[in-house]
């Protein structure tokens, strides 16, 4: 499948323990293609022997974050390549993912690879609910196993915040009184 | 469409329930609590030392259930035999056959004619079974064992051992799977809590080096030691929860509460073919009766206001709850299981009801203490055995939220203090690694230690903190599950007689297990301290600084009320903590680096400043920046040669940016420390930010170099402007300070001479250990000192 012209754009959007294996592969089956990693910098030196015939970006904005994604949509990439294991922390490199501009979408997961396209929503979508109920680590900040998360994690951000400063400052209070 | 079916019809099963039951909970919830005023303990309570008998223990009654087992008992009779003849007792074995169809009973009969045979016409099913046979068994102890277990050799000793103390009700045995590569769901260490109005149960992990007795909730019935007297007070295994499931929770509660004790012995071994026997009955017989059974228990023995309350009123959003909860079968299925689980109670209710009224006037303990007492190896053993002696050696538990190192950062104080009572004491040292680094510092540390546990820091949040009571930082850094389970089981199953805690990352995962033990936090620096005196400009950021130091004054006064003593290494620092938490005990103890291992360094020359730390520290950031900016150009002015040289590691980006500026040089992390002091004229400490004791000006010292410090820098150390150091406010005076010590040779030796001093009298490393010891054997012996609270 490889050639020579191909460029390959690949979003490290898992945890190295899973990521090293699936770029090992990437990088095999594309020796001959130019290929370009977003990896988030923390994990850049669990890679380093796979990223020296790499060009390699941090997947997180130094300056602007419009000119970030200019740089990233400048190119025309022949396959873009995420890597979903269930991680909710790698979400902002996966939406980078969908920004990228491919011909080939694909995402690998636990379950293999499928190519993701706007004419099959329905993919995209069964992995999504299989998502839901299949995921690993935290979700928006809350406990593994918090049932609904999103709700969780929204109302800790908002009502819960509110709240939590009144309470705070009313306790604070207290204390000061009865010290 | 099927399985969306499923779900819907699954959603209307929970909707009808939890409605039915909403009446039924809150009905059921008067009656009980009701019932517990009738019910409230009376005098007649049955005290351990009341009923006491003597009691053989080189002798057990082996007792058996077996259905159908015959390919099990093959393993399990052999082996015993085995066990009986290490331990050379007075022992009986008795096979009690539940109507089996096999030929269970013509092969014990044949193999193994020793062995007594109680035959029941039909399968009794557990709790049934054993009732009808208590009668059989002629010594004080009874041993039950499932028939699918195979023993130990050394298996019947230790559990016999535990009745040496008179209080003992049961001794429970190690359990392993003989599937070595399954997970252990089951070894005996058990425990378990109410959460939520729900009762869980669980297994903790056993460490190979445990030894001795440690307490648990529940002896399990297939693996345990029981007096015999004492059970069949109790009646045997309560008929309420027949056939099975939850009678030995029960059992060892009810022993519990009426103020005996349930242990676990770790070397009585046994390996059990998990569910052996209840695997040959359907799934969701058995999963309805353990649901039930659940329900019952919690009704049935848990009498507190609160129990009583969660497990009645949350009952209908929890059917619901464990339905959407659980996984592996259809929300369907599982919405029947919680529905018939919860109806099949009904029947029991007034059975329920009787017994409960009737045990609660026996219990001498509340639930609070038996949770409290059955997750505590501590605890139960400060009940239960002598002080230690008080000049004799002691066991410490230190745990600390990272690796003391030496020459690194300022976690030197606790790595000098374990040096030296590691000396003395057997020490057992649990610390939290950061990165690889700390891998070799972790080699340094365990020839000083009698044992030592490095985990790395899980970054998993643990808690959910909807209305931010926790500072961001512990919340997202410290409260990982998988590293508070393994610091609660440390902490229950591990023997010590005091235990240390180390910075507030630890402290806090700890505090909800660490209250009623011997416990002394160290605080390095209070947490509301450094955000009070964080340097903040703009408004909002200031709002956000005052909304964060009330955040961390309201969780760290709870925080240190959890310990029984809370040390700080200034007395700025403990009066603060002391105002904040007035119910707690706090002390004073400086830590101070080994001066007798420390070399002075030779008097002074040249015109070089040095600044030690650990430039990821946001206190020593501030100052380093503060310094450079404000102050440097301000001396370089009077004192074009002057160098700036930062010797430490952590930089950040802030911190290497420093480096442009005109004589300054950034020297990392310094293998040698010495060499760096000698080449230096002065160091500084021009900190403005943070609580504590500034390690990095005792260390400065006690090299003989004087130093420039703000007052905060000073603070903790009992020093004289112009004698040990120059004490300096804002950046002129400073820039002063530095320019005249830089210039001013005569002076400058005889300030280091007088810090040199000042350490080797007051701040030693051997000063700070010996009143650590002190502080120890005082919360041994219970005394109280007055501390300056």
């Amino acid at each position: 499948m490889s050639s020579r012209d191909q460029q390959v754009v690949v979003f490290l959007s898992a945890p190295p323990e899973q990521a090293r294996g699936e770029l090992e592969a990437i990088v095999r089956d594309h020796a001959e293609s130019r290929v370009t990693v977003y990896v988030r910098d923390s994990h850049r030196h669990e890679y380093e022997d796979l990223l020296a015939k790499c060009f390699v970006h941090s997947d997180k904005p130094k300056g602007s974050k419009r000119a970030f994604i200019r740089e990233l949509r400048g190119h025309l990439y022949d396959e873009a390549i995420a890597l979903d294991f269930g991680q909710w922390s790698f979400f902002p490199s996966r939406i980078l993912f969908f920004l990228a501009r491919s011909q080939v979408k694909s995402v690998r997961t636990e379950r293999g690879i499928f190519e993701f396209s706007l004419l099959k929503p329905t993919t995209l979508l069964g992995h999504f609910i299989y998502r839901i109920k299949h995921r690993s680590g935290s979700v928006g900040g809350m406990p593994h196993g918090t049932p609904f998360p999103f709700l969780f994690a929204l109302y800790r951000k908002t009502f819960g915040l509110l709240f939590g400063v009144a309470w705070c400052t009313l306790e604070y209070g207290w204390r000061r009184v009865t010290r | 469409m099927s399985q969306l079916a499923g779900f819907i019809a699954g959603c209307i099963v929970l909707v009808v329930v939890a409605v039915v039951f909403i009446p039924f909970a809150i009905v059921w919830c008067t009656i009980l609590l009701l019932a517990g005023l009738v019910s409230r303990p009376t005098d007649t309570g049955t005290k351990p030392s009341d009923d006491a008998p003597a009691r053989r223990t080189d002798a057990a009654s082996i007792m058996i259930l077996n259905w159908n087992g015959r390919a099990f008992l093959e393993k399990l009779l052999p082996s015993l035999r085995a066990a009986m003849a290490h331990h050379g007792g007075d022992h009986e074995v008795i096979v009690i056959d539940n109507g089996s169809d096999d030929d269970s009973v013509e092969f014990v009969e044949l193999e193994f004619p020793e062995v007594k045979l109680v035959r029941h016409s039909r399968n009794h099913m557990f709790v049934r079974g054993y009732n009808e046979a208590w009668d059989a068994a002629t010594k004080d102890i009874i041993v039950l064992l499932n028939n699918d277990m195979v023993v130990d050799e050394g298996f019947l000793g230790p559990l016999l051992e535990g009745f040496e103390h008179p209080d003992t009700f049961a001794v429970s045995s190690q359990i392993f799977l003989a599937d070595e590569t399954a997970r252990r769901v089951e070894t005996g260490l058990t425990g378990g809590a109410m959460r939520q109005g729900v009762l869980k149960l669980w297994h903790d992990e056993v460490a190979d080096h445990l030894t001795g007795l440690i307490p648990v909730l529940w002896a399990g019935g297939g693996s345990a030691a029981f007096d015999r007297r004492r059970l069949v007070s109790l009646g045997g295994f309560d008929a309420l929860y027949d056939p099975f499931y939850f009678e030995d929770t029960g059992l060892s509660f009810e022993a519990w509460k009426r103020g005996w004790n349930v242990l676990f012995a770790p070397e009585s071994k046994v390996v059990h073919a998990h569910q052996g026997s209840s695997n040959r009955l359907p799934p969701s017989f058995v999963g309805r009766i353990r649901r039930r059974n659940q329900h019952l228990f919690a009704w049935r023995h848990l009498t507190s206001w609160s129990h009583t309350v969660s497990s009645t009123l949350l009952l209908p959003l929890n059917v619901a709850r464990l339905a959407l909860g659980n996984r592996g079968s259809s929300l369907l299925a599982r919405a029947k299981l919680e529905a018939v689980g919860l109806f099949l109670t009904f029947p029991r209710l007034v059975r329920t009801l009787r017994a409960r009224i009737k045990n609660a006037r026996l219990a001498t303990r509340t639930d609070a203490e038996v949770f409290d007492l059955a997750h505590s190896r501590h605890r139960f053993e400060c009940l239960t055995r002598p002080a230690p002696d008080p000049e004799g050696q002691l066991d410490i538990l230190m745990l600390a939220a990272r690796v003391p190192k030496r020459g690194v950062d300022g976690s030197w104080g606790l790595f000098e203090l374990i040096r030296l009572l590691g000396q003395r004491h057997r020490i057992t040292l649990c610390v939290l690694m950061d990165t690889q680094d700390d891998n070799g510092h972790v080699d340094i540390l365990r020839p000083l230690v009698h044992r030592l546990e490095a985990w790395p820091i899980e970054r998993e949040i643990g808690e959910r903190d909807l209305h931010h009571r926790m500072p961001a930082h512990l919340r997202r850094y410290y409260t990982s599950p998988k590293l508070r389970q393994r610091l609660a089981v440390l902490l229950r199953a591990e023997r010590f007689d005091v235990v240390q805690i180390d910075y507030i990352e630890i402290a806090s995962m700890v505090r909800d297990i660490i209250h009623g033990t011997r416990s002394v936090h160290v605080v390095h620096e209070p947490w509301f301290r450094a955000e009070q005196s964080r340097q903040i400009g703009g408004l909002f950021p200031r709002v956000l600084k005052q909304v964060r130091f009330m955040q961390a004054i309201n969780y760290e006064s709870k925080l240190y009320s959890r310990f029984a003593v809370v040390s700080c290494f200034t007395p700025e620092d403990a009066e603060l903590v002391a105002r904040w938490t007035p119910n707690t005990r706090v002390e004073i103890n400086p830590m101070g680096p080994d001066v007798e291992n420390i070399t002075p360094c030779p008097p002074s020359t040249g015109h070089t400043i040095l600044s030690v730390g650990y430039f990821g520290h946001m206190p020593n950031i501030d100052a380093a920046i503060w310094f450079v900016h404000r102050v440097l150009p301000l001396v370089q002015a009077e004192v074009p040669d002057a160098v700036l040289r930062f010797a430490g590691g952590g930089a950040t980006d802030a911190i290497v940016a420093l480096k442009e500026h005109p004589g300054v040089e950034l020297l990392g992390r310094v293998k040698d420390l010495f060499a760096e002091m000698e080449n230096c004229t002065i160091t500084i400490a021009p900190v403005r930010e943070g609580g504590g004791l500034r390690t990095k000006a005792l260390e400065s010292f006690a090299y003989g170099r004087t130093m420039v410090v703000t007052p905060l820098g000073a603070s903790g150390i009992e020093v004289t402007d112009n004698v040990e150091c120059r004490i300096a406010t804002d950046e002129h005076a400073f820039a002063a300070a530095v320019v005249e010590l830089l210039r001013n040779e005569d002076q400058r030796r005889a300030m280091e001479n007088a810090a040199r001093e000042l350490v080797a009298d007051r701040y030693t490393s051997e000063i700070h250990a010996r009143r650590s010891e002190s502080l120890y054997r005082e919360i041994c012996a219970g005394t109280s000192g007055e501390g300056i609270a």
